[in-house]
């Protein structure tokens, strides 16, 4: 019987062999391959949309847009990349950046943007181009800003108004606590993650309020100041005074990124602190939730923090002009309120941004006013960002279980900081 | 003939299995109808077994969408035929390990284990390279080889630790009557190790099957991808289909534990025809 | 001479282990020398090739006190696991090979058991995290029963046992089947001796079961060491490390520093590193294990 079988496998593995090497269609078409995360996020079909509306305007020319999950993105196109199998334009985050671009593998993007359409040049606004040790590595599909976001038909109930500062903000949450009901204001995901999210969202945000920096011109530490004693001083307070889910500091090192957002689109809190794009991603889980920004807040100053995720093109293409043409039609007026309208996402165009019915956008309204305050700043792409990350979240947790004190805390994490971005 | 004694064994070992059982399976059981709530209604509180709507869209999600049905497709291919090599070649290895004296035995047995002692991480990039310089890049193939060597080492340790069990006398019958020693595993040494057999080949089966790092690195999309692409589809950037985890798993596991219950019977004719002399 | 090589070894032998080897030898062993070549080489970015560094990269890594605390964390959990992995294993397989008055009850019950080893590693670990929220199934469970809430996932102190839990969930049932082929071929003729020799079950498991079954239960704890080791998808789907570092394995260790940021030749020495801890280990276990066996028979 062994036998049999035996040659049943030869033959089905030949013939695996076979059918595999003679996969490969032939094209008359130029190819573009464009690696991207999104498709959980947008959609197929808007993925589809998006390739289709391009193929239209350049025939002769086919997209393959080619699915990666975010989490193995990085590692599964570094992979490729060095092997010279790099798509052409790929979906890129500051976070992945340095890797990519210390391995050679990202185009500069000064000369293509040099001979950019005047439509482009119009829309697009400088500084979502981000440079790196002198080069343009990549370029923002759409950027973010972190604010607390709130449900508007919860506040309501309460007849709560949504707060204008953070001491407001602890008023609110103060009052939306109901520990019968298990019910708090917000949740804020202070669990150890690999992504940056703590870093973006809670810590450097509030630092820049607290009239702080993170780093200097050099990518050094600077936020082992006061400013950042008062912002870790300000979470720590909130989780102490039990308003933020689910209760005890221990519990709340528990709630994850994915978890939080459930748990806002559930209506289980009422508040969150996110970007924009929540609204996108809690309409998909309930319909009928509402949600808006509050107003932006101030504390010693104004000011948000300004990420965003984009695009890269690789170093390796045959068709850098192309990968570039289909950049612009990214970030074209069309693409750009197709986005905004359907995914709440601030696309990287200025045209569809300011137009006059966003202003009214209980999301979209807030969050300008938020990211052209004058305080407001954007971060910079550095080695080694997760490794970064990592280091700011450990220390912030030791902290807020009371094994350090906030300055020791912020001096021994400045310390791993400074290490990893001179060290490298 | 039914003892007071014996119906109260018999008693107590129903209530402990079903007990462990019960513990056991209570967070499949969870899981199970966690695939038919709608996801905002998993994090409710306080927590319910029950959903309180009924829904299948997570089902519906998936099977409605040809690329998942490749995945499984894909993933029991190469998880049926990577297994069926392993556990050859790993019969094959550990009967030679535990019929013949062979030099430095000890050492040899060692470095075949040595070879399972790192991550399998840190072959990514040569596995990569080394699949498109052969010609093998996304194609079944590479993938079914990377499974079997991964697990390989491992089989042959246990296979030849169950053949190691069974007497040699047995065969030496049948060898001094001119049977080879080919004949003589497979005649002799093989049905008698059937549950041998099995445990290693429900082992491989499942390290072929959860692979999910060097069957990404190793294949472009759904055309070769198995399920654990298909899943790793599911964890987006801010949100996770947690029901739609469930229910893949549902639907993946359903077929394994059929196949496996059936399979549950050459155990049972293995020990009725057992090592009785 | 030749006469002596074929008379004290059987060279035949060499056939039925030659396609295995084969394998191995191409697609593990070829490529890890690579690999340990990659650990003394450190990438230049001008040179735009890998360039000899000598130690640094050891160097670097023996310094990092995140590798040391990965070290002691994955010991913790290897050696958990294990014990839990027994722990759980041993005694259902014991349950499910004793003589059951219905054969198909016990089957349903072996089916049963094997349930939670189909679940794959990402499943299982979302699932159990649903189940450790600290407003979930389990803490809601436990304030019922009126013992506070724990934050499985949380909790610094917690977190390594809550993940050996879920382990120990997911992987007991290869254990436990591996484990019952071993006790379905000891000859029942021992038994039935041991019992005309007046002995009770307690009497039969010490001396019957323990000792045939040793060789199969070293070889049961040498595999789970080896895959517990190198532990990856399950933990850190579940906690990422976290939190505070206290489920962060050696596993994790490689990936962020090496792997991640494409650092190949930082992440060849840690790969070369583990491969040693672990070969220290085994081969310790391995020489202790079989002189005993020796000297026993």
């Amino acid at each position: 019987m062994n036998r049999k079988l035996l040659k049943f496998l030869v033959a089905g593995l030949v013939l695996t062999l076979f059918l595999g090497a003679t996969l490969g269609v032939c094209h008359g078409k130029t190819k573009l391959v464009w690696a991207e995360w999104w498709d959980p996020e947008w959609g197929e079909d808007t993925i589809e949309w998006i390739v289709s509306t391009f193929e239209e305007d350049h025939p002769g020319v086919e997209v393959e847009a080619f699915f990666v999950p975010h989490d193995s993105y990085s590692d599964k196109l570094l992979t490729l990349c060095q092997a010279g199998e790099c798509p052409d334009i790929m979906g890129m985050e500051v976070t992945w950046s340095d890797a990519f671009d210390r391995l050679g593998l990202l185009a500069d993007l000064t000369p293509l943007a040099a001979s950019a359409s005047d439509e482009f040049n119009t829309q697009f606004n400088p500084a979502w181009i981000i440079n790196y040790k002198g080069r343009a590595i990549m370029a923002y599909l759409y950027t973010n800003s972190y604010g607390v976001i709130y449900n508007v038909k919860l506040l309501e109930e309460t007849g709560l108004e949504p707060p204008t500062n953070w001491e407001e903000l602890r008023e609110v949450l103060t009052a939306l606590y109901d520990p019968v009901a298990k019910k708090w204001g917000i949740a804020l995901p202070f669990a150890m993650k690999s992504s940056c999210h703590f870093m973006l969202y809670d810590f450097w945000t509030r630092l820049i309020q607290a009239g702080g920096h993170m780093v200097d011109e050099n990518g050094l530490a600077r936020f082992d100041s006061p400013a950042g004693v008062r912002t870790l001083e300000y979470w720590k307070s909130l989780l102490d005074e039990n308003l933020v889910y689910p209760g005890t500091v221990k519990g709340a090192l528990a709630t994850g990124e994915k978890e939080f957002r459930e748990l806002f689109a559930a209506e289980q809190v009422a508040m969150i602190l996110s970007g924009p794009f929540e609204k996108g991603v809690a309409l998909e889980r309930n319909p009928d939730i509402q949600v808006a920004f509050t107003p932006p807040f101030e504390d010693c100053t104004g000011g948000y923090l300004l990420t965003g995720s984009g695009i890269a093109i690789s170093s390796q293409t045959e068709h850098p002009e192309l990968a570039w043409a289909f950049f612009e039609h990214l970030v074209s007026y069309e693409v750009a309120t197709k986005m905004i309208e359907e995914r709440s996402l601030t696309w990287a165009n200025t045209a569809a941004l300011g137009a006059p019915e966003l202003a009214g956008d209980p999301m979209l309204g807030p969050y300008s006013e938020m990211v052209s305050n004058s305080a407001s700043r954007s971060w910079i792409a550095l080695p080694s960002l997760g490794d970064l990350c990592g280091v700011i979240m450990a220390h912030a947790q030791e902290y807020f279980l009371g094994l350090k004190s906030a300055q020791q805390a912020l001096d021994e994490a400045a310390e791993e900081w400074n290490a990893v971005v001179t060290g490298g | 003939m039914r003892s007071h004694r014996q119906r109260i064994k018999h008693l107590l070992l129903y209530a402990i299995t079903t007990l462990i059982t019960l513990a056991v399976l209570f967070p499949v059981i969870f899981g199970f109808f966690t695939s038919f709530k709608p996801n905002p209604e998993i994090f409710t509180y306080p927590p319910k077994l029950l959903p309180q709507s009924w829904t299948i869209e997570s089902y519906t999600s998936v099977l409605s969408q040809q690329r998942y049905l490749r995945y499984f497709l894909n993933g029991y291919l190469i998880s049926i035929s990577s297994t069926l090599l392993c556990v050859f070649l790993g019969a094959l290895a550990g009967y030679g390990l535990s019929r013949f004296r062979l030099p430095a035995k000890r050492s040899l047995m060692l470095a075949i284990l040595a070879l399972q002692m790192f991550p399998g991480a840190i072959l990514m990039i040569s596995y990569f390279n080394l699949s498109r310089a052969l010609g093998i890049y996304d194609t079944y193939i590479a993938l079914v080889l990377v499974d079997t060597a991964f697990a390989l080492s491992l089989v042959t340790w246990l296979l030849k630790s169950y053949f190691d069990s069974i007497p040699v006398s047995l065969e030496e019958a049948a060898l001094v009557d001119g049977c080879s020693r080919f004949r003589a595993l497979l005649s002799i040494v093989a049905p008698l190790a059937r549950a041998g057999f099995i445990g290693t080949g429900v082992f491989a089966f499942i390290r072929a099957w959860n692979e999910f790092m060097f069957a990404l690195i190793l294949t472009k999309g759904p055309e070769r991808a198995p399920v654990t692409v298909g899943l790793a589809e599911l964890f987006g950037q801010y949100t996770i289909q947690w029901n739609g985890v469930m229910a893949l798993t549902v639907i993946a596991t359903f077929p394994l534990l059929i196949v496996f219950i059936f399979v549950q019977r050459y155990i049972i004719k293995g020990i009725t025809s057992g090592a009785v002399k | 001479m030749q006469r002596r090589f074929r008379d004290r070894y059987d060279v035949e032998g060499f056939v039925f282990l030659a396609p295995a080897l084969l394998l191995l030898l191409l697609s593990i062993a070829f490529p890890l020398f690579r690999v340990i070549q990659r650990s003394f080489q450190e990438y230049s970015a001008q040179a735009g090739a890998f360039q000899y560094v000598g130690l640094k990269q050891y160097q670097h890594l023996f310094s990092d006190p995140l590798f040391w605390i990965s070290v002691r964390n994955t010991f913790v959990f290897t050696l958990g696991s294990i014990a839990l992995h027994l722990g759980f294993a041993y005694p259902i397989a014991l349950l499910l090979n004793t003589r059951w008055p219905n054969i198909r009850v016990r089957n349903f019950f072996r089916g049963a058991f094997i349930l939670p080893f189909l679940f794959s590693p990402p499943a299982a670990a979302l699932l159990w995290g649903l189940l450790f929220r600290p407003l979930g199934p389990l803490n809601y469970g436990l304030s019922k029963l009126g013992v506070g809430q724990i934050a499985f996932l949380g909790d610094p102190s917690w977190a390594l046992f809550s993940v050996m839990l879920v382990n120990a969930w997911v992987y007991f049932p290869l254990y436990m089947i591996l484990i019952l082929g071993g006790l379905q071929s000891i000859p029942k003729i021992l038994y039935d001796a041991a019992r005309v020799d007046g002995a009770n079950w307690i009497q039969r498991f010490i001396y019957v079961t323990l000792p045939q079954m040793r060789t199969l239960v070293m070889t049961v704890i040498l595999i789970d060491f080896a895959t517990s080791f190198i532990h990856f998808d399950l933990v850190w789907t579940m906690t990422k490390g976290g939190p505070l570092r206290s489920t962060y394995l050696i596993s994790f260790f490689l990936y962020e520093k090496g792997l991640r940021d494409f650092r190949l030749g930082y992440g060849s020495a840690v790969g070369v590193v583990i491969a040693l801890i672990m070969a220290i280990c085994i081969s310790a276990y391995v020489f202790v294990a079989i002189r005993r066996e020796e000297v026993a028979a």
